[in-house]
């Protein structure tokens, strides 16, 4: 990446409006933030570490490639810990770091997609026990990245922040710059899109 | 949205769920592990994402700290750090040079040639290999190139870096290759 590209998700990063959440249901211990603002390393790690799996999941379905996928959180997490001052107290770490994560990862990916086949690697789900487990988890994986592929980009954006980074319709709207009804239509449309291209494979489950 | 349409959407997002939970990428127990260190230096990585940012001397003195415990820690003359995490690989780049470290050789391994060349360019390479241009010097793209690189590195200074650009396995050849 770029010094532009990244300078351009800085950018996109400082626009974020999230909406703020009610105390009860903070994903964070605001204490944590206060210290991490501060510089305490340790405390923003500790903000981070409940959110790692949902945003290098949703970084592993953009890129699939699990290096590519580790960079993207890791450039995702510095551009977050660049912006925590203007991180507004009762917003959603899970958002923010996901919001970011999602334009980080699509940046890579984009950049990875224009170099040779090679470079790309499908992602590996899980460890299976058995070689068909292996198999199956490829092809759904696969199966389900063309039919995401397929998707307008908003359409798909929309659709993994609320299934990979399981954020709410009001998180999604703020980072990607719509209203909560467009949000609520646009995962629906994508759902029903998905729906139709992986029947056989819902019908199966 | 009518209760009929918000039921019906209920149950698509459920069945959608479950397939998506059951092809999602898992982060296994080390990269979470390095994903929670550059946290923690997150910091300091934002100043070398800024390659227009000057050091104030607090942080040059974290990073002086760091680079000597990381060194004495690995006691090696020859490291390799891995691309998985790219930008952590260039910091510490920057720290095993700012520390002094007298090392043949830095491999850093990237996942793209893009990333090579970003990791190798700002970080290490003119105080390694000052004789080569900044491109010849910061990347490669074969364990034969890496070779060789580091060998001409070797002639002129304490420490070489060379960012390869390849896969995981060319790469750990590649250190072995070096280590003859």
């Amino acid at each position: 990446m770029d010094a532009n590209s990244l300078q351009f998700q800085v950018d996109c990063v400082g626009e974020l409006q999230l909406p703020p959440q009610a105390a009860s249901q903070l994903d964070h211990d605001p204490r944590a933030l206060e210290r991490a603002v501060a510089g305490d390393g340790k405390a923003f790690a500790e903000l981070m570490a409940p959110h790692l799996d949902r945003a290098f999941r949703l970084a592993t379905r953009v890129t699939r490639d699990r290096a590519l996928a580790e960079d993207a959180v890791q450039e995702a997490m510095v551009i977050v810990h660049r912006d925590l001052r203007s991180f507004r107290p009762g917003t959603s770490v899970r958002a923010f770091l996901c919001g970011t994560t999602l334009r980080v990862a699509s940046t890579l990916a984009r950049s990875a997609r224009r170099r040779t086949a090679r470079e790309l690697v499908t992602a590996q789900p899980h460890a299976f026990a058995d070689p068909e487990s292996a198999t199956q988890a490829r092809e759904l994986e696969a199966a389900l990245a063309e039919a995401l592929a397929a998707l307008p980009d908003r359409r798909r954006e929309a659709v993994l922040l609320r299934l990979d980074a399981d954020l709410s319709h009001a998180e999604i709207a703020a980072i990607i710059g719509t209203t909560e009804a467009a949000v609520r239509q646009l995962v629906y449309e994508g759902q029903k899109t998905l729906r139709t291209a992986l029947a056989s494979r819902l019908e199966a489950r | 949205m009518s209760s009929q349409r918000t039921a019906s959407h209920g149950a698509q997002e459920d069945g959608l769920s479950r397939l998506f939970e059951h092809s999602a990428g898992r982060l296994d127990a080390q990269a979470r592990d390095r994903l929670l260190e550059t946290a923690q230096e997150a910091d300091l990585l934002a100043v070398f994402a800024d390659s227009a940012a000057q050091l104030d001397d607090v942080t040059r003195a974290r990073l002086e700290r760091n680079a000597r415990q990381l060194g004495a820690a690995q006691r090696r003359r020859r490291w390799l750090l891995r691309g998985a995490a790219a930008l952590a690989a260039s910091v510490l780049a920057v720290l095993a040079v700012r520390a002094g470290w007298q090392a043949d050789q830095l491999v850093i391994t990237a996942t793209s040639r893009a990333d090579a060349r970003r990791i190798a360019v700002p970080a290490a390479a003119p105080q390694a290999m000052p004789a080569a241009s900044a491109t010849d010097r910061a990347v490669v793209t074969s364990v034969a190139e890496a070779a060789a690189a580091a060998e001409s590195a070797a002639t002129g200074a304490a420490l070489g870096l060379v960012a390869l650009h390849g896969e995981e396995d060319q790469a750990l050849d590649g250190l072995e290759l070096l280590e003859l």
